[in-house]
């Protein structure tokens, strides 16, 4: 209130007096009699009905706030006002696009977010300004590099003002390194790391020692981008830092690379610890090689700094899980030559040795790490195998799935894996196929190909078909999202998946999962048709 | 009027309702689409044998439905609207099957009937009746005037009572301290003293200052009672600003009876609160020539959403009564056209000058609680972590802290001044719409 008048100089105003009173009680402060600087409102209180205290207080209060009020004076503008934003040159969104944005971001299709700003991207326009704020906020979970390309200037300035977006930063220019913002020198790193990677390490070290350890540890991130042997200096300097955080980051990404010296420290330690067996035992299992594995005996200090942790996770033990971190380390192909098999006999040795449950984990590991299509696919049939072979039934088979085996599908050829994947979708035997198939196409990265979706699609049919005629049951309704799946699945399939389906069926509940797919679809379709308008 | 899907979608009671709806937007699942100039229709594939009813009185829109939704309007209704804007191709049906023709001639026989009523009741039909229906209502009055008086006095006892105990202990009194006098207003048959009453039980959880604003709040109040008690002596405008808040309501099919002011009206912003269980919508509107300010009220129970059928943004040729007082803010639209077309920029002032309307206007009706402001060529800027909006004049407007669309407003002003409507509340601006560029925006989630 008094904030509001221009009052400054009166330490204690009549309002102030008053408040305090009433604060305290009129029973215990007498009501303050001393009259206002200010005549006409002396004037005015004087003429008040003083029957009791209280009543007296009441009305005056009353009275000296409407005079206050009534001769209010605004106060005067912030000294620290906005930075002016440079105008932007790309379009805004029409107004029916920024309703699909709307209605995605609201939650029910969240998903699609990326497909939304991309086709943006693709057409050359920018989120409309009013939905800024919401678009910063779930980009955290999306590539800031897409964010930053349709949120236009408006939006990197916007960004820049409140901490809460710091990861969409504006590229610090290479002469204020020093003094700019984390995000700002992140974009600068990343940029840099395209086109002049030696570059990004030689400011990086400028102020190393002196950065904070939040700050090493995005910034030691950012060095995957255009990674090479000539990174390794800095980042065998790294595994020496003082916070764990930079210390894993960085070893992780020694075992990038393949010649790293790091690598080959390891190689030393595991590589001997695994050996084939003599040629007279392997001619008796006729072409399944066997293993002979010691267990490494120490963890010392080097092999610490080299990433290895000292003690277990549950359940496993301390040796056992030296050696899977060890092993996890070293390149697949160095296996081949080291024990002179391919890929394929070189996992099934893996897998029938004595400690495939924290070999093979391992081993899918570098599989993703060093994108090896071939040991990849060898894993993901190996891990079939032990889903047959465990016998399970239905959905129980979801409970045992050995998940970091199957994701390796992801890296495989992108041809291959859709080959592989159709084959599975193709199978029309035993459940445990079909819920397997579907599992994979999680690890499957979108847009998937119109092969795959239409093997997708056949095999859904089938289902639906078997659900009516009292066969089967909806265990494959817990699987795979249909909003993922829905996603994924190439536009031009849309007209399709609308029609072909048995009409008892589509109002039943088990129907739903695919109703949800065609809902999507359909979105996706009308949300397109309306950004390219 | 031509629905889009972002106003269809405004008509949901809650969010699920929206969701549910847009699950049902598929053609399969509907059959027997159909429209005319009145209504619109169509049966919609449940998880049952029988498919549910659904049809849309367009008039209003109204919405009836089969199903056993308790929400209104019920997901079905929803999605019928929808599909009728998006895929108006698809009515195919012209003529009303019985079901649809029965419900539109009912509503408009009941409508008729209703206007019949009020005509009736409005003119007796012999002189006795007519004395005797104004003796009742003059008895009912007299009943009512005593106990008011009784809860007045009753609270200005109170309120006495608690300036002399002093109001440091106010902040940790339990709900029930502040419940139990507004009841006994409800009881004295004055049920705006409970609300205000009600109002001042939150004041203590506002945050830094709430000593202040309780002793002006409370010493309103006593103003109030005050005037009431010499009510007679008062300029008759002013009478029926006290009596509205007492709790006297208007006679609205009356009211449309009188003249209003006919302007081409711009709508400039709205904002819903719950009060006590009760939606209530404010619009806010501003005649071009008159430059009169206005506010319609509407309500809704529980799960329906308030619908006034007035869109922020759009402006339309209209006739609006106002309610009677000195205040003159609430209004009606007795008349409007359908069509309404965009606006694109707001009658803006500087701060000071709008500020200087507000105070006018607070002294002709010392009880206002929220006032329009449309201010031009504002900036979002802060003070030691306050924001407010800075004008070319040198003057700010300080922000209320709640303010939950303030980076929605920054983004759209880019560091540039823009328009900003907003409600005032004395203490605290809260903005509602702006116009950047000449695009008008609704602050609203997004």
């Amino acid at each position: 209130m008094s904030s509001a008048s221009a009052n400054v100089s009166a330490p204690t105003s009549v309002w102030e007096q008053l408040v305090k009173t009433a604060l305290l009680g009129s029973e215990r402060a007498p009501v303050p009699s001393g009259t206002p600087n200010d005549i006409q409102l002396a004037g005015l209180l004087s003429q008040l009905k003083q029957e009791n205290r209280e009543a007296a207080l009441l009305r005056s209060a009353a009275l000296v706030a409407i005079y206050e009020r009534a001769g209010l004076v605004a106060e005067s503008a912030a000294e620290a006002s906005l930075p002016v934003c440079a105008s932007d040159h790309l379009p805004r969104c029409g107004p029916g696009a920024a309703a699909y944005l709307r209605r995605i971001l609201e939650g029910q299709y969240r998903l699609l977010l990326p497909e939304f700003l991309a086709a943006l991207r693709a057409i050359g326009k920018r989120v409309p300004e009013e939905m800024l704020p919401a678009v910063l906020a779930a980009a955290k979970t999306i590539s800031a590099n897409l964010v930053l390309e349709v949120i236009g200037r408006r939006g990197q300035w916007l960004a820049g003002l409140n901490p809460e977006w710091g990861f969409i930063g504006t590229q610090v220019a290479v002469e204020d390194w020093e003094t700019g913002t984390r995000a700002g020198r992140v974009v600068l790193l990343r940029h840099l790391r395209n086109s002049n990677p030696e570059k990004a390490i030689s400011l990086l070290e400028s102020t190393w020692n002196t950065d904070a350890p939040e700050d090493r540890s995005a910034f030691v991130a950012e060095l995957q981008h255009g990674l090479c042997l000539q990174d390794e200096p800095f980042l065998e300097k790294a595994l020496d830092d003082r916070r764990k955080e930079v210390r894993k980051k960085a070893a992780s990404l020694l075992m990038s690379l393949p010649q790293s010296a790091l690598v080959e420290r390891m190689r030393q330690r595991v590589v001997p610890l695994v050996r084939l067996e003599s040629s007279s035992r392997l001619k008796k299992n006729l072409g399944k090689p066997s293993l002979q594995i010691d267990l490494p005996q120490e963890c010392d200090d080097a092999a610490q700094r080299d990433g290895v942790e000292l003690n277990p996770p549950q359940g496993l033990g301390q040796k056992a899980w030296w050696l899977q971190q060890m092993v996890c380390a070293i390149p697949p192909q160095r296996w081949e030559n080291h024990l002179q098999l391919s890929p394929e006999q070189a996992v099934a040795a893996f897998d029938g040795s004595e400690f495939r449950s924290a070999l093979l984990p391992a081993v899918a590991e570098a599989a993703r790490r060093h994108r090896n299509p071939r040991w990849a696919g060898a894993l993901v049939l190996t891990a079939f195998q032990h889903i047959k072979e465990s016998k399970v039934k239905g959905m129980a088979v979801l409970g045992g799935l050995p998940n970091d085996l199957l994701d390796t599908v992801a890296v495989m050829e992108e041809s291959d894996r859709d080959a592989f994947v159709i084959e599975h979708l193709d199978r029309r035997g035993a459940a445990a196929d079909s819920v397997l198939a579907l599992r994979l196409l999680d690890s499957c990265p979108g847009p998937w190909s119109r092969a795959l979706a239409e093997s997708l699609l056949s095999l859904l049919r089938h289902m639906v078909g078997q659900m009516t005629e009292g066969k089967g049951s909806p265990f494959w309704m817990g699987i795979a999202d249909p909003h993922t799946l829905g996603s994924q699945m190439p536009l031009s399939l849309a007209d399709q998946l609308q029609e072909g389906w048995p009409e008892d069926a589509t109002s039943k509940p088990f129907f739903k999962p695919i109703q949800t797919i065609m809902e999507v679809l359909q979105f996706r379709s009308k949300m397109h048709k309306e950004i390219n308008r | 009027m031509n629905w889009t899907t972002e106003q269809i979608l405004k008509l949901a009671p809650d969010a699920a309702s929206a969701k549910a709806a847009q699950g049902l937007l598929n053609l399969r699942k509907w059959s027997g689409l159909g429209a005319d100039e009145r209504a619109a229709w169509g049966l919609c594939q449940g998880s049952g044998a029988k498919p549910y009813q659904s049809q849309i009185d367009l008039a209003e829109p109204a919405f009836k439905c089969s199903c056993p939704s308790r929400k209104f309007p019920c997901k079905h209704g929803l999605a019928l609207f929808l599909l009728l804007a998006e895929e108006r191709a698809s009515f195919t049906q012209t003529q009303q099957p019985e079901w649809v023709a029965t419900w539109i001639t009912g509503r408009s026989q009941r409508a008729e009937r209703r206007q019949e009523k009020e005509a009736a009741a409005q003119a007796p039909k012999t002189a006795e009746q007519q004395l005797e229906a104004e003796a009742r209502a003059a008895k009912t009055e007299a009943r009512r005037l005593e106990r008011v008086k009784d809860g007045v006095e009753d609270l200005m006892i109170w309120l006495e009572d608690l300036v002399r105990t002093g109001l440091a202990s106010m902040s940790g009194k339990e709900p029930s301290f502040w419940e139990n006098q507004a009841a006994r207003l409800v009881d004295a048959q004055a049920p705006g003293l409970a609300r205000l009453v009600r109002k001042l039980a939150m004041v203590p959880a506002t945050g830094a200052g709430w000593q202040d604003r309780l002793l002006h709040s409370m010493s309103q109040l006593y103003l109030l009672l005050d005037a009431f008690q010499r009510i007679e002596s008062l300029p008759s405008p002013v009478q029926e600003d006290i009596r509205s808040l007492l709790g006297w309501t208007e006679d609205q099919g009356a009211l449309k009876d009188h003249d209003g002011i006919k302007d081409e009206w711009i709508v400039l912003g709205q904002r819903t609160i719950l009060e006590d269980r009760l939606q209530v919508q404010r619009c806010w509107l501003h005649g071009s020539n008159s430059q009169r300010d206005a506010l319609v009220l509407t309500f809704a129970y529980g799960n329906q959403a308030p619908y006034s059928g007035l869109m922020p943004g759009t402006r339309f040729p209209g006739e609006l009564v106002f309610f009677p007082g000195e205040l003159g803010l609430r209004a009606l639209v007795k008349a409007r056209a359908e069509h309404t077309a965009p606006m694109d920029s707001l009658p803006g002032r500087p701060i000071q000058g709008a500020l200087e309307g507000w105070s006018a206007t607070l002294v002709r009706h010392p009880w206002l609680e929220l006032y329009p402001l449309t201010l031009a060529n504002a900036t979002p800027s802060h003070r030691a972590g306050r924001w407010m909006l800075s004008d070319a004049a040198g003057k700010s407007l300080p922000l209320d802290p709640a303010f939950s669309q303030l980076w929605q407003m920054i983004a759209l002003s880019g560091g540039n001044p823009i328009e900003v409507f907003g409600e005032w509340d004395g203490e605290r601006f809260v903005p509602l719409s702006a116009v950047a560029e000449g695009r008008f925006v609704e602050l609203s989630v997004c």
